[in-house]
């Protein structure tokens, strides 16, 4: 396997509390890889700990083959990797137009090309282009936070629960975007909607009590049922 | 209405001072969500030593470019060694910069003495214009300049350029604005010593 980012034994501290105690697993370039796992398993603290945002205290994460353990948030981002968090992180205050300025490193040919891309796929970001993020519906603020963490040049992107709060034909339009966005990104998708999850994802691995107990690709967990309900609890 | 024109002014005067230390408080809790009690404590160091130089060479400019060395510089031993520690705990931040607040004021009377120092402005900011029976002073018309000029500029920064954009999303998320690759640690200290700058 071709892998662009590894975790292997990441064992990560929220305060006192011992969230990751055995992460490890490997991302394959060009793929979607989900983590799956019931509520307060340890997804988002996995997506933190990458980010740096909650750095592990042990274990070793690996971008390209290059140890990060101890990189401040801001250099992982400029190695490639873009953040969507669970809640979005739109700047409400600040207009489409100026969420999306903060991102880009450089308005360079290649970033502007990026953008148009972007903004083809999330028409919507158009029309609203001079309004408040903050005043932006649920699906839009993840359409924005998602070409946000796409504008520069991104390897991997990490993506945290993209379908949360959001109404079943917006789930879909974000879903299809992220299916587009699979052409020209590795990914890293979190989600709790496993329908979804299932049609988007290559590979899976499940998370529970902050440790990964089971993986595979995506086509094994779609065809049991019986490894669907011993780990996710779904039919 | 003379009266009316003349406090306005004299109020004006007094409000631009108030407004370059709010901005400064406002930016330094805002962005970097430090409670500095310890704030008028280095505005009034910078004076001290702004008046200080201007007696000892005559130069007015160089006891404004003295004022604005001597606030750099404390501001960045305050954010070193005072303000660095405590990131993130309020409590602990209202402790010590009060504390500082004290030293800051003491050593002030230990090398300044305890009485206040009464300084003459240059020559080109001394006495007044009457129009009609309304007087204004200079050096309160020259301080509402300032500080009309600093609004401006600190407007401009925020609003129009990209260190701006980035202090107002560091103001409402500073994690997301590290996780778009920006370095906030940095804008934060570019910020402490900006605001020093137009404090003095």
């Amino acid at each position: 396997m071709n892998s662009l980012l590894s975790l292997k034994n990441v064992e990560t501290y929220i305060d006192q509390y011992h969230i990751l105690q055995d992460v490890s697993f490997e991302v394959p370039a060009g793929e979607v890889t989900v983590l799956l796992g019931r509520n307060g398993a340890g997804k988002t603290t996995t997506l933190r700990t990458i980010m740096g945002l909650n750095p592990p205290k042990k274990g070793e994460v690996a971008f390209k083959g290059a140890i990060m353990n101890g990189l401040p948030p801001h250099d992982i981002a400029n190695r490639g990797i873009g953040y969507v968090p669970e809640d979005q992180g739109i700047f409400g205050a600040l207009t489409v137009e100026e969420n999306m300025k903060v991102a880009m490193k450089k308005e360079s040919d290649d970033v502007m090309e990026r953008m148009e891309w972007i903004l083809n796929l999330f028409p919507d970001l158009k029309t609203f282009w001079k309004k408040p993020g903050g005043l932006l519906s649920g699906g839009q603020k993840q359409m924005l936070s998602i070409a946000r963490a796409y504008v520069n040049e991104t390897e991997l992107l990490l993506i945290d629960e993209p379908s949360k709060g959001l109404a079943p034909i917006v789930v879909e339009k974000v879903m299809h975007s992220i299916q587009e966005m699979k052409q020209k990104t590795t990914i890293i998708l979190v989600e709790q909607n496993f329908l979804m999850a299932s049609q988007i994802g290559d590979y899976f691995y499940i998370i529970d009590d902050g440790r990964t107990v089971f993986n595979g690709r995506m086509q094994l967990l779609r065809e049991d049922e019986s490894l669907r309900r011993k780990y996710l609890g779904i039919a | 209405m003379e009266l009316f024109i003349n406090l306005t002014i004299n109020g004006l005067a007094t409000g631009m001072l108030i407004f370059l230390l709010a901005a400064g408080l406002t930016l330094i809790f805002g962005l970097m969500s430090v409670l500095n009690f310890a704030h008028g404590g280095l505005f009034a160091w910078g004076s001290y030593a702004g008046v200080w130089l201007y007696l000892l060479t005559n130069s007015f400019i160089a006891g404004i470019i003295g004022a604005i060395f001597i606030g750099i510089l404390l501001g960045f031993i305050t954010e070193k060694w005072i303000i660095q520690p405590v990131y993130g705990n309020h409590v602990q931040q209202i402790l010590i910069t009060l504390g500082f607040m004290i030293v800051l004021s003491e050593l002030l009377k230990v090398i300044w003495g305890p009485n206040q120092i009464a300084v003459t402005p240059p020559a080109y900011l001394t006495g007044s214009w009457e129009i009609g029976n309304i007087l204004i002073i200079k050096y309160r018309a020259f301080i509402i300049v300032v500080g009309l000029l600093m609004y401006g500029l600190i407007y401009y920064m925020l609003k129009h350029t990209k260190i701006g954009l980035i202090v107002r999303a560091g103001v409402i998320n500073k994690e997301m604005v590290q996780s778009l690759g920006i370095n906030i640690k940095r804008i934060f200290y570019m910020c402490l010593w900006l605001e020093r700058l137009w404090q003095h």
